[in-house]
């Protein structure tokens, strides 16, 4: 049901998704969310729509990402979600 | 102009700031290891960040390879990252690829038939995705003819030491007499091919004479390129494998009077009272190709 990938270091980013619920959230946890959260939520509906996913919950916690980093860790914490037993 | 391959420096896949800060080392070519330096448990990750460095990021005149993981294991069971590895970075833009424990021409068969199905599949060029086979056991070392010439894909063969010599029953040394039959083998076979020889990597970062040493016999042996495990050692190999201003002046004058006298396929001549045949011509040329390619003259 739940997947995490990613680390909490210098340009990396750790990402959380649940895919146990009805539509979607997204959670950002940025110091730099006033500048770029825009384009970060925009990455993390992009692998979202990539890979067909309509529910779920995903967290992302930034330490400097940029876009390819936050999808790259998004995608593969949904695919481990999957294999955790969620469903879209 | 002959694409160089002097330096292959290494990086591991799963290191957000290494895919996008290494080409500032310069090397000929990146190569991002899915195999050796990810974690089991990360090699998922490691794949799904690559492919999304892959779709952005510009490496300009850096020649991007994948390190992927073996398609098969020891016992020769289908093994489980190789295939997923290759599926997910071609689409992404992956052209090169390195694949490890190459032991025999099935292997690199294999292997292309996979691309064949994705280029088909993802409208990309028909052959242009390209094989570095890595020969890192004995057999793989026994088989380098074959496997070198085995495809159009194979653009290169390199040499992995550690393996090798843990297959062989042999002590891995500094000096590296254990390993010369297979260093030889390797660019015999590579020549014989018409493909690059790349050699193997040296892992003490902190004796820097070893290394040069190593580099020295790297060039004298005729490897075109040497496998780097830090960005120190990208400096170092192009110093040592770029031509010098004078050697590329003196081959592009024997270069010129030959096409000028038109020896260049057979004939004798002198230049400054030395007699100038075939061979020397050869080299003059690869000079002037090593040279144009390093950026010296145009």
């Amino acid at each position: 049901m739940k997947g995490i990938c990613g680390n909490e270091k210098a340009s990396d980013v750790l990402v959380s998704v649940d895919l146990s619920v009805i539509g979607i959230s997204i959670e950002i946890r940025s110091k730099l969310k006033k500048m770029f959260g825009y384009s970060m939520e925009k990455a993390v509906r992009e692998s979202l729509d990539e890979l067909n996913i309509e529910n779920a919950s995903v967290i992302v916690e930034d330490f400097g990402a940029l876009d390819f980093v936050i999808k790259g860790r998004t995608k593969t914490a949904i695919e481990r979600a999957i294999k955790n037993g969620g469903g879209n | 102009m002959k694409k160089l391959r002097r330096t292959m420096l290494f990086a591991p896949a799963n290191n957000p700031k290494l895919l996008f800060n290494t080409p500032i080392y310069e090397p000929d070519c990146i190569i991002f290891d899915l195999e050796d330096a990810i974690k089991i448990d990360e090699k998922d990750a490691a794949r799904n960040l690559l492919a999304e460095a892959l779709k952005v990021v510009d490496y300009g005149n850096c020649e991007v390879f994948a390190r992927i993981n073996p398609l098969r294991t020891p016992t020769n069971d289908k093994a489980p990252f190789g295939e997923l590895d290759v599926r997910t970075l071609v689409p992404a833009g992956l052209r090169r690829m390195r694949l490890p424990m190459c032991e025999t021409v099935e292997h690199i068969e294999e292997l292309s038939i996979l691309l064949d199905e994705l280029e088909e599949k993802h409208g990309i060029e028909k052959r242009s995705v390209k094989i570095q086979a890595s020969l890192e056991t004995v057999l793989g070392v026994e088989n380098a003819r074959e496997i070198a010439a085995c495809s159009d894909r194979i653009t290169s063969i390199s040499f992995g030491s550690e393996d090798y010599t843990k297959s062989l029953g042999a002590v891995r040394t500094k000096e590296g007499s254990e390993i010369f039959f297979a260093r030889t083998q390797i660019v015999v076979a590579a020549a014989l091919a018409g493909v690059d020889a790349i050699d193997t990597v040296w892992a003490d970062l902190g004796d820097l004479e070893g290394f040069k040493k190593e580099v020295r016999s790297t060039i004298n042996l005729g490897f075109v390129g040497k496998s780097c495990v830090h960005p120190s050692q990208v400096k170092v190999v192009h110093e040592m494998m770029t031509p010098s201003m004078e050697e590329v002046e003196k081959s592009l004058k024997i270069v010129k009077a030959a096409k000028e006298a038109n020896i260049e396929n057979g004939g004798v001549m002198q230049i400054d009272g030395k007699m100038i045949d075939i061979p020397i011509i050869a080299k003059a040329q690869k000079i002037v190709s090593l040279a144009k390619g390093a950026g010296l003259i145009k």
